[in-house]
């Protein structure tokens, strides 16, 4: 027996908040809801698919402590239409969750809460924790997700995002599906924390878009990375393998740099793209006497040329890339300008905000054409 | 005790007998090759019991002269070759002079023939190599020769021989294959009053072979055709859609001879590679013309076996003249794979004739036939297995697994774009050693399709240092292991291009099986369509399986009442 009362606008956002973290497969039916814990006038709500974790707390009027699961998409669907103004009443008793408010009365069946994993939320590890601010993270993370492997059957260590601290503030965090690789870096004021672990990209990239906007403090235990902020704690389960070594691929020189205007290759390379084989894409970039051009042709689609402007130094390259790699690199580099480098036409191109190499970079692998 | 001794004449006869003639059907062949040796324009053949109690094979051919009719009945007795020096030089079917005799050792036989220049015919009867009679009669020119009662005195034979059924269908099959090696003639074949079979013999190969095998497979018959020096091939073969479970309806004809030659057989099958699933086997008909010195057909008394000299040299021909043949007939929209040729509707006589004039020009083919329209609109995917489709005239099912695995081939395969995809870092993927030997054994088809790999010391473990760009962006977990493990099987093939196109069908599947089971929005669905629709084949996976199926509007109105 679970029975609380509260005004729906307190409830409505920390559910969707929470819908984030269950599963969308019912591989574990348990995991499809949102566990509402309710005691001391106060209710948890969890979530977690395993990779990552949520957990919110808010005030409530607490009748009678308990526990409840109830189906997390319906749950949060429910509350989103319930009258902002007002109070929800709810009641879990029997395999049945009774909700209440005005002159409406729903019936949701629940789901059994006694299936549920018992879920860490590193309480222990907090004493240890360090503090930093979520707009750092947010900020580095936005330059370097794209470049994560996508998919559920990709090699696991790549699906993850490379966070690394170092005890004076320094935070990294590298992503890299193996055919382009990105990497930030910032400082904050996290000092004294020294780890280096992978997690989810999908997953750390939920936890840190429900943190809210101010401290967070974050802690490391073997297999967790925890986040506290505010109301809301979180964690992602770390991925376990070698990651990619960025600092091996990264060459003292090249042979050749290019400075471009990253709109001027964007919409280069979008039109270009389209005289690819959407099959097997790739487009050419050369850098010379001649200037520098991106150009792409294929049998049924046509030819494109475009011509780029651009300061070019060192030696001519010519190197064909798939054209998804190469604009993924520079929608996210954060900068108007950006500073390519090239080894020749089978080694990695290296690409960073012009003037600020030391925030970020890409690499960008090849295609060899044969 | 037995002492050795050596046998009667009769008793030979009866034993060498038994090597020429075995069954129905092999006298029915023997006689039929004698008819055609005799320039006859048309042969009747007609048979009670399976052939058992009577085959009679009646032609308009030469005819043997009155004085050689008793001669025609011995052993060893030919008009078709007088010396060694002939024998590098066969033409005829027969040349031994061993089928009438045999014959005639082992059923009660009559000849009635008459020469074109006798004044009159000739008829002798043999029972079990004896001639009981022998009489001058008045008859038309040609040969009628009536086998009754075959194996009457040659028992532990006759216990051999199956079913009358089973006899029958056996001495048809046999005669089949002679009448679509003989277009030019014309066969009747009937039993018990009831036509089984019959061609018109009016030298049209497709004609012959819709008479042999109907209307419905000759539409789906394309011409091969490929000369060099001095061998000719031409021939039908079948869409790879159009196949069977065994390879009855596959014949060989060597310089008009059908004969057993299954390398040449194998060869064109090797063509259907990518189109065909496993057990599955065309219809053909492979007509090689040669200089009678490159053919040894003395290999055999039932001449079914020929040796060919150059075979290798002559595969390759064959191969190469059915890729042609069906690369020709890409684009094509297959009758047989709509819904109304589902429900068993037979192409119209209209249709065939429309084939007939197509002939033998394969260029024809191409221009008349009904090109592959503009891809049909995305409608919805059905439990992420099946696309939904529809243009104006038709709706598709499409099974999306297998247009990805098509796709994927194809932008693999295509000799203008092999690219690789370098990583970041080289994946090590560990092997069981025989496999990792296996893989390492291609690395040359690997890499010219954008894979490339080296071994990594120990034992079993290699390093992978780009995917073909076609595959890169998937997935690099279990694909590029699963890939390895699948392309290790690929060794075994001998030949480099069909190893190189095995790899490649390899990678496909290993990309479509990535993709298996992926929701797609409404653009991707159509992306894969249009993509699809650009492909060269479109209609068949590279196993063989087709990818979609089409209902027309026309027959689903018809189906649902509304005509």
């Amino acid at each position: 027996m679970l029975s609380f009362e509260i005004p729906a606008s307190r409830l409505t956002e920390p559910l969707q908040l929470v819908l984030r973290a269950t599963a969308t497969r019912d591989l574990v039916p348990a995991l499809t809801g949102i566990l509402i814990e309710a005691q001391d006038d106060q209710l948890s709500l969890t979530g977690t698919d395993f990779d990552l974790g949520l957990r919110m707390s808010v005030d409530a009027k607490v009748t009678s402590p308990g526990r409840a699961l109830i189906p997390a998409r319906s749950l949060a669907e429910l509350a989103r239409r319930i009258p902002p103004a007002s109070l929800v009443e709810v009641k879990a008793v029997d395999g049945k969750a009774t909700m209440r408010f005005g002159k409406s009365r729903f019936d949701l069946p629940t789901l059994i809460d006694t299936d549920y994993p018992s879920v860490d939320f590193g309480a222990d590890s907090q004493g240890e924790g360090k503090t930093l601010k979520a707009a750092a993270l947010r900020h580095v993370l936005g330059r370097v997700t794209y470049a994560a492997a996508q998919r559920d059957d990709s090699l696991p260590i790549l699906l993850g995002i490379k966070v690394s601290f170092n005890s004076d503030g320094h935070l990294e965090v590298c992503a890299s599906d193996n055919f382009r690789l990105a990497w930030a870096q910032t400082t904050t004021e996290a000092v004294g924390l020294n780890a280096e672990v992978v997690v989810k990209a999908r997953a750390l990239t939920e936890m840190v878009r429900s943190l809210p906007d101010e401290d967070v403090r974050v802690a490391l235990s073997e297999r967790q990375m925890f986040f506290r902020s505010g109301s809301v704690q979180g964690f992602c389960q770390r991925v376990e393998g070698q990651f990619p070594d960025h600092r091996k691929l990264i060459k003292e020189t090249y042979e050749t740099t290019i400075q471009v205007q990253v709109a001027d290759v964007i919409q280069a390379g979008e039109r270009a793209s389209l005289a690819t084989d959407v099959r097997s894409p790739q487009v050419i970039l050369r850098a010379g006497e001649d200037g520098v051009s991106l150009s792409a042709e294929s049998a049924e689609m046509g030819s494109a040329y475009e011509d780029i402007p651009a300061t070019w130094s060192g030696a001519p390259v010519e190197i064909a890339f798939n054209p998804k790699f190469l604009i993924d690199a520079l929608k996210n580099a954060g900068a108007e300008a950006v500073d390519i480098g090239f080894n020749g036409p089978l080694s990695a191109a290296r690409l960073h905000p012009t003037g600020a190499p030391d925030d970020h970079l890409a690499l960008v692998l090849p295609i060899r054409r044969m | 005790m037995a002492a050795i001794r050596t046998l009667p004449d009769d008793l030979i006869n009866a034993i060498a007998a038994g090597e020429v003639v075995e069954r129905p059907a092999s006298c029915a062949k023997e006689l039929v090759e004698n008819s055609l040796d005799a320039q006859s324009s048309w042969v009747e053949i007609t048979y009670r019991q399976g052939g058992m109690a009577e085959i009679t094979v009646a032609d308009d051919g030469h005819g043997i002269p009155a004085g050689e009719v008793v001669l025609a009945l011995e052993r060893h007795a030919t008009s078709k070759l007088s010396d060694f020096a002939d024998l590098d030089q066969i033409t005829s079917l027969g040349f031994r002079g061993e089928a009438l005799p045999a014959i005639a050792q082992v059923s009660r036989l009559q000849v009635l023939t008459r020469a074109a220049g006798d004044q009159t015919a000739t008829r002798v009867v043999v029972e079990g190599g004896r001639m009981l009679l022998r009489e001058r009669v008045a008859a038309a020119c040609g040969t009628t020769v009536a086998v009754r009662d075959l194996f009457f005195n040659t028992p532990a034979r006759q216990a051999h021989l199956r079913s009358a059924d089973v006899e029958g269908a056996r001495l048809v099959q046999e005669v089949s294959r002679l009448a679509l090696a003989a277009p030019a003639v014309g066969f009747r074949v009937s039993t018990d009053q009831r036509l089984v079979l019959a061609t018109d013999g009016n030298g049209d190969l497709l004609a012959a072979a819709a008479s042999v095998w109907g209307l419905d497979v000759a539409e789906d018959l394309v011409p091969i055709f490929d000369q060099h020096s001095d061998v000719t091939i031409s021939g039908l073969i079948s869409r790879p859609h159009r196949a069977r479970g065994n390879r009855q309806a596959q014949i060989v004809v060597v310089n008009g001879r059908a004969v057993n030659n299954p390398r040449l057989r194998y060869a064109a099958e090797q063509a259907y590679r990518d189109h065909l699933m496993r057990g599955r086997f065309p219809y053909l008909v492979l007509c090689l013309q040669l200089p009678a010195r490159n053919v040894d057909p003395n290999v055999h008394p039932s001449k079914w076996e020929v040796r060919l000299r150059a075979e290798d040299e002559l595969a390759a021909h064959v191969y190469e003249a059915s890729r042609r043949a069906l690369g020709l007939e890409r684009r094509v929209v297959g009758e047989s794979q709509t819904w109304a040729s589902a429900q068993g509707a037979t192409p119209s006589v209209a249709d065939l004739s429309q084939a007939h004039q197509i002939g033998f020009e394969p260029v024809h083919l191409a221009s008349s036939a009904v090109a592959l329209g503009d891809p049909p609109t995305a409608v919805s995917q059905v439990r992420t297995l099946f696309l939904v489709a529809a243009d104006e005239h038709s709706l598709y099912l499409i099974d999306q697994h297998a247009a990805h695995e098509r796709i994927a081939f194809e932008a693999l395969s295509a000799v203008d774009r092999p690219q690789a995809q370098l990583f970041v870092e080289p994946r090590r993927v560990r092997l069981l050693p025989a496999e990792a030997a296996q893989v390492l054994a291609l690395q040359a088809e690997l890499a010219e399709a954008g894979m490339e790999i080296d071994a990594l010391g120990s034992q079993g473990e290699l390093v992978v240092r780009s995917l073909p760009s076609a595959l890169a962006g998937v997935d690099q977990g279990a694909l590029v292991h699963n890939l390895l493990v699948d392309v290790a099987a690929c060794a075994s093939v001998s030949e480099a291009t069909e190893r190189s196109r095995r790899v490649r069908t390899a990678m496909a599947a290993c990309r479509a099986a990535v993709k298996r089971g992926d929701r797609l929005s409404a653009p991707e669905q159509q992306a894969l369509i249009d993509a699809l629709w650009r492909c060269a084949e479109p209609r068949h996976c590279p196993h063989g399986r087709p990818v979609w199926i089409s209902l027309p509007f026309g027959s689903l109105e018809h189906h649902l009442g509304r005509s």
